[in-house]
């Protein structure tokens, strides 16, 4: 194992006993001052995600893109329309999803099913076909852009035993499913158009995602039980993700247009 | 004995009560029957041509031509073009109580009722009121509501505004002809006072006179500022600054040649900028055309050939074409009649400060607003306008770009900006950009070319085409199999 991992693993790991150690102090304390919130837990079945990611799809991914024939005089002689259209910088994805935690397994955590969605749009000028003006410039006032929708539904795993049952509040967790992502490619005029095909389509594939979840509760029991009383909202956590969609078909669909990716996600999730 | 004084005093002041009522009386009925002018049933008055027929156009009742103007361009008050037009406003008024000693008159004013004689020039040195030649009614014998109508031509309505008539003329003022339509000061709203008055043998205002307040604005906005372009496959963007000031409620869009007449385009290239010729000798040349380095290009002293001339003899505002700096792509425009379209800075300097003054109801100036930048009106023709029906190509102050389509590559395009007010008006055109549209290469093309596909199952495009919904049906199947195939492998 790298060193670099170790020490954060060992970080991490200090950081979780010691808040579990405040955990346990304010608890205590809580014990004498308000001993009737000790008492009142509400069920809890569902989970909600806020999830916010850096993201670039993986369209150059696809394995049957190649260079034009012959190279277009202006724009690089490459396979890589995404990249040298819109950059390859990461743009802004916003999801929303929900989780159903149908079963509980004892000494372990929660499991059900989640479905999510979201969406991410990237824009780019056009490029001229031909130096324009006496300047010669490649940009146009003309914008591209690619817009994704992607749904995705997905078994999650939580394990949040290590907080139900030794109050640190670190809840790793899994997901595994299928993701479906609709996508429309358009300029300035609108939907883009070439050769008869029109910008729109979807794309499917698998859906991964591995995760830690800090329990903000921790920072603060007596108000997560008054907002468990009040709302019925168990636990408040912050995670980070590594989500990764592979949109590839799935053998279902041929050379679709890869608008999966990695990404590392990052949000806040209720269980209520 | 004391009981027949306290009857009797009892009876005197119950005398008294009823002579009191009874006079009351009579004092209320006589007030009733004093001379009162009031609206009609046409609340609003209606527009006619010089010749007294309707001006919204043949085959229009005249009852329903209370504007020639859309809902959205303030179709009550006056424009500059209704004003050029020799509008005339067919005002109708109820008159009741007159006794035939009193004739009724029309006076304007910007702030006064025109009841005081010296505001109407009476014994003043300067007046404030100017009457309107409206063919007053005079001794009329009414005792009963009467309903007259009065016609008053807008220029004479308009065109003592900055300076009323000498009290010897105040209540007979000339004739105003087209001069009167740039006699506003500024680019904001003025509104003026159509008083009718009864008027006594001693020309005293008598009885309830009636006023309509009619809002007049015929400076249109100053010229958007930072006026830039792109362009891209068939489309043309125009960027500028949106205007901040009070008057400015829209922008139109002129292009040079007009979209669809492509093959009558512009004429040869000109460097140039902008220029302001002053008609009057002694003001000449105020700027001259320069280019984007300042650079002298050219002067000229003659006066600008267009009519009418500004209120106060100022100066014009004159495209002369050329503005290297806003174009992106980086050469000079076409001299096209955007470039050499003349506009009337309404006899203001051209980078005047215009005060928005704030009036209580006393007529007592509470503040004055500041705002910089030069009103006008725009004389290139309308048709030049990009999408002109709707009386804006942008109808909302805050915009500052504009996207035009279906435009022919390689053709190029000059375009102004003007701003437009909430009346109309459409101000002097900014400086001119031009380019041409050309193909561009966008992600889905650049896509498509490197063998990229639109996926061939499951993808909306197939869905969506006509024959193949069994497709998405199957594939709705196939994905519900996949999975339930899975869920059965797993343990």
């Amino acid at each position: 194992m790298r060193p670099g991992i170790v020490l954060t693993c060992a970080a991490l790991a200090a950081g979780a006993l010691v808040l579990s150690g405040g955990a346990q102090a304010q608890e205590e304390r809580q014990d004498v001052l308000g001993g009737r919130h000790k008492m009142y837990e509400s069920a809890q079945r569902f989970a909600i995600e806020l999830r916010f990611s850096p993201f670039t799809p993986a369209v150059d991914s696809n394995p049957s893109l190649h260079p034009p024939t012959p190279c277009p005089a202006v724009g690089s002689c490459s396979s890589t329309p995404f990249a040298s259209t819109l950059g390859k910088f990461p743009r802004l994805m916003f999801q929303l999803e929900f989780d159903w935690q149908a079963l509980r397994i004892p000494h372990l955590g929660t499991l059900g099913p989640g479905v999510g969605v979201g969406y991410t749009k990237m824009s780019g000028p056009a490029q001229f076909v031909t130096p324009h003006g006496p300047d010669g410039i490649l940009n146009s006032g003309e914008s591209t852009s690619l817009s994704i929708f992607p749904f995705y539904a997905v078994a999650v795993l939580r394990a949040d035993v290590l907080w139900r049952e030794a109050r640190v509040p670190l809840v790793p967790y899994a997901k595994l499913g299928f993701g479906y992502s609709i996508w429309r490619a358009s300029n300035t005029v609108g939907t883009s158009d070439f050769a008869g095909n029109l910008g729109v389509g979807g794309s499917m594939g698998t859906e991964l995602g591995v995760g830690l979840a800090f329990n903000l509760n921790t920072f603060d029991e007596y108000s997560a039980k008054n907002f468990d009383e009040s709302l019925g909202v168990n636990n408040t956590y912050a995670f980070a993700e590594y989500t990764r969609a592979d949109l590839d078909g799935l053998g279902i669909q041929a050379n679709p247009m890869r608008v999966g990716g990695q990404s590392w996600t990052f949000g806040l999730a209720v269980e209520f | 004995m004391a009981r027949a004084m306290l009857l009797a005093r009892s009876m005197l002041r119950r005398l008294a009560l009823v002579v009191a009522f009874v006079v009351t009386g009579v004092l209320v009925s006589t007030a009733a029957q004093a001379q009162t002018v009031s609206a009609s049933g046409q609340p609003f008055p209606l527009r006619l041509t010089p010749t007294g027929a309707s001006a919204c156009g043949s085959g229009t009742p005249a009852s329903a031509c209370t504007s020639t103007r859309l809902q959205n361009l303030n179709p009550l008050g006056i424009s500059y073009a209704d004003c050029v037009s020799d509008m005339v406003l067919q005002f109708s008024v109820t008159l009741t109580g007159f006794t035939g000693t009193d004739s009724l008159e029309v006076w304007a004013s910007l702030t006064s009722d025109c009841t005081a004689l010296t505001d109407r020039g009476i014994g003043a040195t300067a007046a404030l009121c100017w009457g309107l030649r409206t063919g007053n009614i005079v001794d009329p014998i009414i005792n009963t509501p009467n309903t007259y109508s009065f016609n008053v031509r807008v220029q004479d309505l308009v065109g003592w505004q900055q300076v009323p008539p000498t009290p010897g003329e105040a209540a007979n003022p000339p004739a105003q002809g087209p001069s009167a339509c740039n006699a506003q000061a500024t680019f904001a709203a003025v509104p003026i006072n159509v008083n009718f008055l009864a008027i006594d043998s001693s020309g005293n205002s008598d009885g309830t006179p009636y006023q309509y307040q009619i809002n007049t604005d015929m400076v249109g906005p100053p010229a958007p500022s930072g006026v830039g372009e792109s362009v891209g496959e068939t489309i043309y963007n125009v960027t500028w600054t949106a205007n901040s000031d009070s008057d400015t409620a829209g922008y139109d869009i002129y292009i040079d040649p007009i979209p669809g007449q492509e093959s009558g385009g512009s004429g040869v290239a000109l460097e140039g900028g902008q220029k302001v010729i002053c008609p009057d000798a002694s003001a000449s040349v105020a700027d001259a055309a320069t280019t984007a380095d300042g650079e002298l290009l050219e002067s000229s002293t003659e006066p600008a050939e267009a009519a009418p001339l500004p209120f106060d003899g100022g100066c014009y505002t004159i495209n002369v074409g050329g503005v290297p700096p806003t174009s992106a792509s980086g050469f000079n425009c076409n001299d096209s009649i955007l470039a050499s379209a003349i506009t009337e800075d309404a006899g203001a300097d051209a980078d005047t400060v215009v005060s928005t003054p704030v009036f209580d109801e006393a007529g007592d100036l509470l503040e004055a607003g500041v705002e910089e930048g030069a009103g006008g009106i725009s004389t290139i023709p309308s048709q030049y306008i990009y999408k002109p029906n709707s009386g804006f190509t942008i109808a909302d102050k805050s915009v500052g770009q504009y996207t035009i389509e279906g435009l022919i590559d390689g053709v190029t395009y000059t375009t102004v900006v003007a701003a437009v007010d909430g009346t109309g008006n459409i101000g002097p055109p900014s400086t001119e950009v031009c380019d041409y549209p050309a193909p561009v290469k966008d992600f889905w093309q650049n896509y498509e070319e490197d063998g990229g596909g639109p996926g061939s199952f499951c993808a909306l495009e197939t869905i969506g085409r006509g024959g193949s919904s069994l497709a998405g049906v199957g594939c709705v199947l196939a994905l519900a199999a996949v999975v339930r195939r899975r869920r059965r492998k797993t343990p």
